[in-house]
């Protein structure tokens, strides 16, 4: 039984002050009984006595059922040990005083909403942002907390100096914390009622002033729940939520701090990836979300991330909380790009406002702004991320020297192309060679084109050099729109598989007209229009052709023949380079169109 | 009223001549070599043969040159004493008792006699021929007994001067690019005429000779342009190849534009000098082609967008259809043996 320093005044079970009643308006106890005739036996006191203690028991028990198993100390009930019976009975008392109370989790998310309801501070002054007070009333007192929200919408708590333990708050209460545990859930049977209520009414309301919300665990604890009551009197703004007591959740007082500061976060996480038109190749920046709004601290993030062929630079990946108008950089880093085509971004939630990029390896602080990043965005880029088909078509005739100079530009750009595509079919590369029409009866129409199925680059590059060379025949034209034919049949149905259709011409000569023009070059023999087989190339097969001449004429006309045939990009044979072709070709990446920041992998899916 | 001679016209009487003229390159030889493929093409009772060894060589080598070899004639190198006999049926006109006019069928046997000659020959002031400075300085001659040779030059002359008619080729390309056809014309021109008006100081006004003036390369792709352009082309239903053509009559004009389209030379005076110095009724003008359009085994006709029949390493591509090369020569005997008659 707890010890008392003065008898109690009123009920003999709960201590509650009596007066004129009969029964005690708490517990029950029969205060006053009708008179009796006879002395009181010594029966009838052991019959009161047992009555007594049994009514003290199921009182305390029931108080003790509030109270978590670790923390109940039993020898605190007064009346002996309860019997199964009576425990059974008590616990459903305390599951009946505990409904509608939330639990741990939920009251977690009621205090982040909380958080979240706050906002943060504008870029020009850090500090003027609104905060909230939130009071903890629980087993270790009241805890007050400020919180407000820093610039990247963390939460940042500070203690509030009118927090108090109960043994400040109410000295009344046992110093030993099992047997003040057992009275603040209600065994203040010993205590002095109305100096006990006397005290709270003095220390509560001012030490609550001002707060949003009032959390008040355990629920059913009656000094807590009085406590908590007289911090929500007369404040309808006042949140009152009633918990749990967190058995292996946070520890009293602490809840404020531990949301704040292990989450779940209050605002997304993203990163700015861009997005490049598969079709297009325009470039528009868009915000990948890494973590969203309750995440938990130790939540993984992955982002699907794809290299640009041909780009070996780093990217800076910036992290920026919140999704609105004006998202806050939180960190921004310089990654090595993977050699793979398509890769991983890692992200930990460490807290919030801690994210950490734990893939790929080898980050550095990123020296530039992000401002200065994004204005180096290219607005489109020629490389498009769809699968490629190409075909590199060469003309095999005229001094042999000249032939291995075409094919070893081609050779050159297969190797780096084959380095820079290692996904199956993501690159496929057709050859095509032609050699001179022969002007003679029985031999005009045959087919002076020869040409490799749509392969392997590594396929195309052991295919290549195979096919020897001719002589020229013609001293001014070369069977281009043949080539030009079978290249426009090769990629013709490149742009129903979604895959990106790319012609390289490697030649010395003009193609033949068809019909005669005033050139009065021999037309075709086989009738195919150069013009018309580039239309059907660059039309309906939105192929991209860029042409290598063995020497670019400076005649403008002559020179308009190659300007066209070339459109994406017209180089001499003498000064081009593999690296320049792929790049006109849409299939490297160009320096000046490289992509800072990381590039979404839209096949993947960037989450 | 129509009648067949029994005995053909020219053999009673002298040899009738005619000269092939025009600068080099012009298309002299192959102009001759394309005669035998166009006499087996041409409808009608056209024979021709060589009236010696050489003449039949040159025939036969040339034409199967053009047409098996597919590759144009060399060009000339020297002097060669050409000749060929050539018959045909021809109408003649004849003047019968009171003055009736009658038109008979004669069979006309007629003598082509042909000098194909370097066309440097023709020029107005003809090349030293090599050792010609050594036989000009008196150098020592182990031969000096011997009578001297008259020059080429003077011998192509003498034979142009002495010709009854004359085939003229007029290269219009070879003009475009150099500009020296009146070059090679005018001076030849006028040693012919010296030699035949001085001698007889007759008052003739006019050079007596028929000259058929061939303006050659009609299958090149340029002058087809041109006469295509300038509405000169036409189309005969009966061909069964469709290939295109200028009328004789209008032959007359598309030469004239030619030689006024030439930027570079006096091309025009060409045409002027004819009309001086021959009877405009003795004068006609041929569009000519000696190797033809190109005709592709599919399409079996002749077809715009592909016609050049002169491949890139400049063999011949396809079969040879020559076009008024022996139209010409028709009309030369023609005239000449109505003369006669």
């Amino acid at each position: 039984m707890p010890e008392a320093s003065a008898p109690p005044l009123g009920c003999p079970v709960c201590a509650r002050p009596t007066g004129p009643e009969t029964a005690c308006a708490e517990c029950g106890w029969l205060l006053r009984g009708p008179r009796r005739p006879g002395p009181v036996t010594d029966e009838l006191r052991q019959d009161f006595c047992e009555r007594l203690s049994r009514s003290q028991r199921e009182f305390d028990a029931h108080v003790a059922a509030l109270i978590p198993v670790g923390q109940r100390d039993v020898t605190k009930i007064r009346g002996g040990p309860p019997s199964a019976a009576e425990w059974a009975q008590a616990h459903e008392a305390a599951v009946r005083v505990r409904a509608g109370t939330v639990g741990e989790q939920a009251l977690r998310g009621i205090v982040a909403d909380t958080l979240r309801g706050l906002s943060a501070p504008g870029p020009a002054d850090a500090s003027a942002s609104a905060s909230s007070t939130i009071a903890e009333i629980d087993a270790s007192g009241i805890t007050v907390t400020r919180a407000r929200l820093d610039q990247f919408g963390s939460p940042q708590i500070t203690p509030d100096e009118r927090s108090a333990a109960w043994a400040d708050l109410l000295p009344m209460l046992s110093r030993a914390e099992a047997e003040r545990h057992f009275q603040l859930a209600g065994g203040i049977a010993g205590l002095d009622r109305a100096s006990l209520w006397e005290s709270l009414r003095h220390e509560v309301p001012g030490r609550t002033e001002g707060c949003v919300l009032v959390v008040c665990r355990p629920a059913g604890w009656r000094i807590v729940e009085r406590a908590a009551l007289l911090a929500c009197a007369g404040r309808p703004s006042v949140r009152l939520v009633r918990a749990v007591a967190p058995e292996d959740g946070t520890a009293p007082g602490r809840l404020v701090s531990s949301v704040a500061t292990e989450g779940p976060v209050l605002r997304e996480y993203a990163v700015p990836v861009a997005i490049a038109d598969p079709l297009t190749g325009d470039v528009r920046v868009q915000s990948s979300p890494l973590f969203a709004p309750g995440d938990p601290v130790g939540a993984e993030a992955l982002l699907s991330l794809r290299r640009l062929p041909g780009d070996r630079g780093d990217i800076a990946v910036a992290v920026m909380v919140g999704n609105g108008e004006a998202p806050r950089l939180l960190s921004l880093l310089s990654v090595p790009q993977p050699r793979a085509a398509a890769y991983h971004l890692r992200a930990m939630l460490d807290g919030p406002g801690r994210v950490r990029l734990t893939q790929p390896a080898g980050q550095q602080p990123e020296s530039r702004s992000w401002p200065e990043i994004l204005a180096g965005l290219p607005s489109r880029v020629d490389v498009l991320l769809c699968p490629v088909d190409l075909v590199c078509a060469m003309e095999l005739s005229g001094p042999r020297e000249r032939v291995r100079q075409r094919q070893e530009l081609v050779r050159d750009l297969l190797t780096l192309l084959d380095a820079e595509y290692p996904e199956p079919g993501r690159l496929r590369v057709a050859l095509a060679g032609c050699t001179d029409h022969v002007f003679e009866p029985g031999r005009e129409r045959r087919k002076v084109v020869l040409t490799t199925p749509l392969g392997s680059a590594g396929q195309a590059l052991s295919m290549l050099g195979k096919a020897a060379g001719n002589e020229a025949r013609h001293p001014s034209a070369a069977p281009l729109e043949d080539l030009l034919h079978e290249a426009a049949g090769l990629l013709c149905g490149s742009p129903g598989e979604h895959r990106a259709a790319r012609l390289l011409l490697v030649a010395g000569r003009l193609p033949h007209p068809y019909p005669l023009n005033r050139d009065n070059v021999h037309p075709c023999p086989l009738r195919y229009n150069w013009r018309a087989e580039l239309r059907r190339l660059t039309g309906r097969g939105a192929a991209r052709c860029v042409t290598v001449a063995d020497e670019i004429p400076g005649r403008q006309v002559l020179r308009a023949v190659w300007q066209e045939l070339g459109r994406a990009g017209l180089h001499q044979l003498s000064a081009s380079n593999a690296q320049e072709i792929g790049e006109d070709l849409g299939v490297l990446v160009r320096h000046a169109q490289r992509i800072p920041i990381p590039l979404a992998d839209l096949e993947a899916g960037t989450r | 009223m129509t009648t067949t001679a029994s005995e053909p016209l020219a053999t009673a009487r002298r040899l009738r001549r005619i000269g092939l003229w025009g600068a080099p390159e012009s298309g002299k030889t192959t102009f001759l070599a394309a005669l035998n493929v166009a006499v087996t093409r041409a409808e009608g009772d056209l024979l021709i043969y060589g009236a010696d060894d050489e003449s039949t060589e040159f025939l036969a080598q040339n034409t199967a040159m053009l047409t098996s070899g597919r590759r144009f004639p060399e060009g000339t190198i020297a002097l060669q004493q050409l000749s060929w006999i050539m018959n045909m049926q021809t109408q003649v006109v004849e003047q019968g008792r009171f003055g009736r006019r009658t038109r008979r069928t004669v069979p006309l046997q007629f003598n082509i006699d042909l000098l194909d000659a370097p066309g440097r020959n023709f020029a107005s002031v003809p090349e030293a021929a090599p050792g010609a400075s050594e036989h000009l300085f008196g150098a020592d001659d182990a031969d000096g007994d011997e009578a001297v040779a008259p020059p080429p030059e003077e011998e192509l002359i003498e034979h142009l001067a002495g010709c009854d008619g004359i085939v003229f080729l007029f290269d219009p390309i070879r003009e475009q690019a150099k500009g020296d056809a009146y070059e090679y014309f005018q001076g030849t021109l006028l040693r012919i005429a010296q030699r035949r008006f001085a001698p007889s100081r007759a008052n003739l006004s006019r050079l007596p000779q028929y000259v058929a003036v061939c303006i050659t390369k009609f299958d090149d792709p340029e002058i087809y342009r041109r006469a295509r352009l300038g509405g000169y082309r036409t189309f005969e239903e009966e061909d069964p190849y469709m290939f295109p053509r200028v009328p004789d009559e209008a032959a007359t004009d598309f030469f004239a534009d030619l030689c006024m389209q030439s930027d570079l030379g006096n091309a025009d005076l060409v045409s002027k000098a004819i009309g001086h110095y021959f009877m405009p009724e003795r004068v006609r003008y041929f569009i000519t082609s000696a190797i033809g359009f190109y005709v592709s085994k599919s399409a079996r006709r002749f077809r715009e967008q592909d016609f050049q029949n002169v491949a890139p390493d400049g063999r011949i591509r396809g079969a040879i259809h020559p076009i008024n090369v022996v139209e010409p020569l028709l009309w030369l005997g023609q005239c000449l043996a109505s003369a006669d008659h």
